[in-house]
């Protein structure tokens, strides 16, 4: 019997850390995803436990402030890809540094230094992502996807898709179709 | 640098891919650790251990003697602490159809070995970097496939 | 009475007219006879005034004598007196005679000559002394009175004329008034008559009409009654006051309770409130509308029926009403013996339609003749009188239109076929007769079973149809016939065909086998007895467990798995038999027949068959995996070289001679080349077919692929494409993909170098007897996808040719290429059941078209 599922990352996330927190009884508020703001300073004891119990779901503490200041650009950029009415108004250059206070040049550099890519690749690795998505999850047609994500055209989709993935929108949905009836999941 | 070292590993019977593959790997800017097999079972068998160092990458050549790269992917997605690791196959194999059933079978990278060396740098490269965003973003990692 | 009536009306205004008449008529005559004795009375009057005034002239003519005579005077004193006198008798006279122009006119000689008179007579007087005056005076006195007297007699006459006129007028009138009077008496007289007899016999008549009526009325039991309505004081009607009824209402009634007349009805009758017979008067008298009803009504004990009619009389209504309670009974007893007459009428229909289901129904034929006899009584033809629906199927005539057809017409034939002798001693023996008789219709023939019974002086014939009968005995004669005839070839055919069968009772285990089945064996037909036991000693070792099953199997359930086994037959020759039975009954007991066949031939060839099947699956295999391993491992050395040729280059290529740049370079070309055959046989050696790889594809989208695919070489070349509106179709995706890559990059390649190169991609859905090409057309349409440039094309001839593998057109140096790429194209259009082909012609560009089923 195979199951399909639909899940809310923000959510599973959300309740993880919670879930991880409350454990180790700590008291804290979280901010966004990507930062969690504690009421007492932590015992290295505390850290360590709380790296340990984070560690089994992938999730890590940044340290530097980089790390963190890259994690707030790939969740602008999250949120950018989206939310289609926010990715027509704003440049998402204009967007970053509104967002995150910083010039862009600078948001690029300690991007590019911290993450082996660019922050345009990033955009269409998670464009091309929510594209995958949407054909595989929503059913729904190039035209409608490139519509959706703000592409100009279905060509330029394709096109950007083959580029980055190596393989047409159609024979990737062939490909995770037959995974899914093979009940193969990587 | 905030990058840390990313461990790879290769499985391929012939020596001089990789020899070729290591110094490709030597001379991209990633930082990297890379473990070598000359057969699948190699592989597999140093995967199984309890108290390995999993690589975040594999890439296997499929054609290979003892096990070869088709029965290892089998093997690394059924098994349930190796599910999560990035298998790129490289092969010199450029028949779709073998794409298409690596792919069907759990690959996320394909990577046709190529004829020349700076070709070979820039699909490592590639495949680092791609594979390096996908374990380190909030990107969905049942659907990452790349072809190179 | 009417029209005489009319009559008598119109003789009655007629008399009276005529009494009218003749009364003004008596009364004028009366008129005329008093006016008539009036006029003589008057004329009388004139007469006598006339003698009267004339004698005073004379009186006075004396006087003048005497005078003169006696000379006496005072003659004047007496003549004053008489002048006076005369005067007045002259104007009565003028008076009386108003009316008479005549003796008008002598009166005014009259009075000229008494002027005359009265002058002459002083005269006289005064003359008296005077003898001579006076008798001058005398005479003119005497001449006067002559005139007078002429005139006298003129007035005389006169008056007797008139007086003789008015006399005969009087006389008529008095003979003609009584006349009249009488004519009017009789004639009133007889009309008083005529109308008094009338009047009688009116009065008589209708003192008859009453007694007539008076005795119908007592005789009658109609009730006849008047009511008079009672109303409200809003003049609505509350109830009816009895004004009359006849007494046969006593009759109806109690004798106790004649109802008296003047009754209320509410008293009388209080029932009629109820029962709406009240209801009937009150619309009888509102609307003036005759009602006619009928009502129960109970009467003390009895209980009476009565159709009534009212009718407005005057202000009132009368009520007729018939007592109807006999009737209603009669009506009754009638209805329940209709009934009774209905249900057997019922009955009997049921009986006659169930009769005629019957014979509509049965697919015998059912006729009734009546026998036709001629002077001398004998029978001569049978008339149809009845006949059933059966007939249709057999004759096709309808049964009604048949019907009183003579059998003459009808069945010529029973008179040659002593059918109708039949039927005649049928009818005058009085004895059933059953026969058979064949009838042909339409070159139909039908064979029937007969049998006629007599009725009347008729006779019923029912007859079955029993040509399906006869026809089976007759076939089942043939296929006796027959049957045997094939059991003598079936012997032969055994023997021909390596056949055996046997009959093998499962009771027991005895057996019987055929000839053949004992030459099988090795041995001579019936050489010997069988049995299933005895059989088991010519089966072989191996095979016991086989032959012991099938006996088990075959007793137990009839039938068994076991099909085939191996024998040792005389001469130790091992054969294969195969075997096939199923089991039956004969004479009460279990029974397998069955057929063997001596299939040793059979299977030693399917073995040969299946030894060289696997042998070529083996090669198959072998070729397929020689085709992996010679193009992967030939592939790896190749890659591996190609690999360092780029690492040389990279890191080597300083220190290399100029000489050694240039070898170099040609070893890398070859090692290009070598590569690229390589995977192109490859691929061509890929090509296979599983049904699985098809699926439902777009062209459009394989083009859109190709075309990014090819994108740069495209871009480089400037080559200008247009792709058509393509359809969807079941293909292997990546050889599809193939095949237009193929076209498409040769296209390019073959690009033509002065003008615009251009290439046109289109498709076009064609049936089945459009497509060109010689191969196995098993769809109905086919697309034909074309991919046309204006290249530098080819020499039509070699159109076929260039499919071929590792054929060429150009030098290499010419055209880099492998010979394979159309080779492939070939191949996947046969993998897809469709085919290719191409035309050219030199200069001026090819066409290549693929036609791929729909």
């Amino acid at each position: 019997m195979t199951l399909n599922i639909k899940f809310d990352y923000n959510f599973i996330c959300k309740a993880i850390l919670q879930e991880q927190l409350d454990n180790l009884g700590l008291e804290y508020t979280l901010q966004s995803l990507g930062e969690i703001k504690f009421k007492n300073k932590l015992t290295p004891t505390q850290r360590d436990q709380l790296c340990q119990a984070f560690g089994k779901y992938g999730i890590e503490i940044l340290d530097n402030p980089q790390n963190v200041l890259v994690q707030r650009i790939k969740d602008a950029i999250t949120e950018l890809v989206n939310d289609s009415d926010k990715a027509q108004k704003y440049n998402v250059s204009t967007y970053l540094s509104d967002t995150l206070n910083y010039s862009y040049p600078h948001l690029s550099t300690i991007f590019s230094e911290a993450t082996h890519s660019s922050i345009e690749n990033f955009i269409i690795l998670k464009k091309i992502d929510a594209v995958k998505h949407l054909i595989m999850d929503k059913n729904l047609t190039l035209t409608e996807i490139a519509h959706r994500l703000n592409y100009s055209s279905v060509a330029h989709l394709s096109a950007q898709f083959k580029k980055t993935t190596g393989l047409t929108p159609s024979s990737f949905q062939r490909i995770i179709k037959k995974r899914k009836e093979k009940g193969i999941t990587p | 640098m905030a990058l840390s070292i990313m461990n790879i590993a290769l499985a391929d019977d012939d020596a001089d891919d990789r020899m070729l593959f290591e110094e490709a790997i030597g001379e991209i800017e990633i930082k990297t650790k890379l473990s070598l097999f000359s057969d699948g079972k190699q592989l597999m068998d140093y995967l199984t251990q309890p108290q390995a160092i999993l690589p975040e990458i594999i890439f296997l050549d499929l054609n290979m003697p003892i096990k070869n790269g088709m029965q290892c992917l089998r093997e690394i997605r059924q098994n349930e602490s190796l599910l999560h690791l990035c298998v790129a196959i490289y092969s010199t194999s450029s028949s779709e159809q073998d794409i298409e059933e690596t792919f069907v079978y759990g690959a996320n990278i394909y990577i046709n070995k190529p004829n020349s060396f700076g070709a070979l740098k820039k699909a490592v490269e590639k495949a680092l970097r791609l594979n390096w965003q996908y374990h380190t973003s909030a990107l969905n990692r049942d659907n990452f496939l790349l072809r190179l | 009475m009417g029209k005489s009536s009319k009559v008598f009306i119109v003789l009655l205004i007629a008399s009276v007219a005529i009494l009218m008449f003749i009364g003004s008529t008596s009364y004028r005559q009366i008129k005329a006879l008093g006016e008539s004795s009036e006029m003589v009375a008057h004329t009388l009057q004139v007469e006598t005034e006339i003698h009267r005034l004339f004698s005073q002239y004379t009186w006075l003519q004396s006087k003048a004598y005497e005078t003169n005579l006696l000379k006496t005077a005072p003659i004047h004193r007496g003549f004053e007196a008489q002048k006076d006198s005369m005067a007045d008798t002259f104007e009565g006279l003028v008076q009386l005679t108003s009316d008479n122009r005549n003796l008008q006119q002598n009166l005014q000689k009259v009075q000229v000559l008494q002027e005359e008179l009265y002058g002459i007579l002083p005269r006289i007087t005064d003359t008296q002394n005077d003898l001579y005056a006076g008798n001058t005076a005398i005479e003119a006195l005497n001449k006067t009175m002559k005139a007078l007297q002429t005139v006298k007699f003129n007035m005389l006459n006169e008056v007797a004329s008139l007086l003789k006129k008015y006399k005969e007028a009087h006389h008529s009138n008095v003979f003609l008034t009584p006349l009249m009077m009488l004519l009017l008496g009789i004639f009133a007289l007889c009309v008083f008559l005529i109308a008094f007899w009338r009047l009688n016999n009116e009065r008589k008549e209708t003192k008859r009409a009453q007694k007539f009526l008076e005795s119908i009325l007592e005789t009658s039991k109609n009730v006849i009654s008047y009511f008079e309505p009672v109303r409200d004081a809003s003049d609505k009607i509350i109830d009816f006051n009895m004004a009359y009824h006849h007494k046969n209402i006593h009759d109806v009634l109690e004798k106790s309770k004649p109802p008296r007349e003047g009754r209320l009805l509410s008293k009388a009758f209080p029932q009629h409130f109820e029962n709406g017979v009240f209801e009937h008067f009150v619309k009888c008298i509102e609307q003036n509308e005759n009602q006619n009803f009928e009502k129960q009504y109970d009467f003390g004990e009895k209980r009476f029926w009565y159709d009534t009619t009212t009718t407005k009389l005057n202000n009132g209504i009368l009520i007729t009403s018939r007592d109807t309670t006999t009737e209603r009974i009669a009506l009754d007893n009638l209805s329940v013996s209709k009934k009774l007459l209905e249900k057997r009428n019922l009955e009997l229909l049921d009986n006659r339609a169930f009769l005629s289901n019957i014979l509509m129904s049965i697919s015998n034929v059912v006729m009734h003749f009546d026998s036709v006899r001629n002077d001398k009584g004998h029978i001569v033809d049978f008339e149809l009188l009845y006949v059933n629906d059966a007939i249709h199927d057999i004759t096709g005539d309808n049964p009604a239109a048949i019907k009183h057809e003579k059998a003459s017409k009808l069945f010529p034939t029973i008179f040659t076929n002593g059918v109708f002798e039949k039927l005649v001693t049928c009818i005058e023996e009085d004895r059933q007769r059953d026969y058979e008789t064949d009838y042909e219709n339409d070159g139909k023939k039908y064979c029937f079973q007969a049998t006629a019974r007599k009725l009347n002086d008729g006779v019923t014939v029912t007859t079955r149809d029993i040509t399906e009968e006869k026809l089976k005995t007759e076939r089942l004669q043939v296929l006796n016939d027959q049957l045997s005839v094939q059991n003598s070839i079936f012997k032969d055919a055994e023997g021909v065909a390596d056949i055996g069968s046997y009959v093998w009772y499962l009771d027991t285990g005895d057996a019987s086998i055929s000839d053949n089945f004992y030459r099988i064996l090795g041995y001579e037909p019936n050489s010997f007895e069988i049995t299933f036991e005895m059989y088991r000693k010519f089966v072989h070792p191996d095979d016991l467990e086989l032959y012991d099953r099938l006996g088990e199997e075959t007793t137990a359930k009839g039938s068994s798995n076991v099909h085939s086994y191996r024998i040792i037959a005389k001469d130790g020759k091992v054969k294969h038999l195969s075997l096939n039975g199923r089991t039956t009954e004969r004479m009460g007991r279990p029974v397998s027949l069955g057929v063997v066949q001596d299939i040793t031939e059979s299977v030693l060839a399917d073995q040969e068959l299946r030894m060289k099947n696997e042998a070529l699956e083996r090669s198959n295999a072998e070729l397929r995996s020689f085709n992996r391993v010679a193009s992967h491992d030939l592939q790896e050395p190749m890659r591996k070289i190609q690999l360092f040729v780029s690492r040389i280059s990279d890191t080597e290529q300083d220190r290399l001679s100029d000489k050694g740049k240039v070898y170099f370079e040609k070893v890398s070309s070859a090692a290009n080349r070598m590569q690229t055959l390589i995977k192109y046989l490859l691929a061509y050696s890929r090509l296979n077919k599983k049904k699985d790889d098809f699926s439902k594809v777009s062209l459009h989208e394989i083009v859109a692929k190709v075309l990014d695919d090819l994108e740069e070489r495209i871009a480089e070349t400037g080559v200008e494409i247009a792709v058509d509106k393509l359809p969807k179709i079941n293909a292997i995706p990546f050889q599809i993909d193939q095949l237009l890559g193929n076209l498409v990059s040769n296209a390019i390649k073959y690009r033509s170098l002065t003008e615009p190169a251009r290439i046109v991609i289109d498709c076009k859905k064609l049936p089945r007897n459009k497509v060109p090409g010689d191969f196995d057309k098993k769809k109905e349409y086919y697309y034909r996808l074309s991919v046309i440039d204006n290249g530098i094309g080819f020499d039509n001839a070699h159109a076929q040719k260039i499919f071929g593998l590792f054929e060429r057109l150009h030098q290499r140096d010419e055209y880099s290429g492998t010979g394979i790429g159309l080779a492939i194209c070939k191949k996947i259009a046969e993998n897809h059941d469709g085919h290719i082909s191409a035309e050219s012609e030199k200069g001026k560009g090819s066409t290549f078209c693929v036609y791929l089923p729909v």
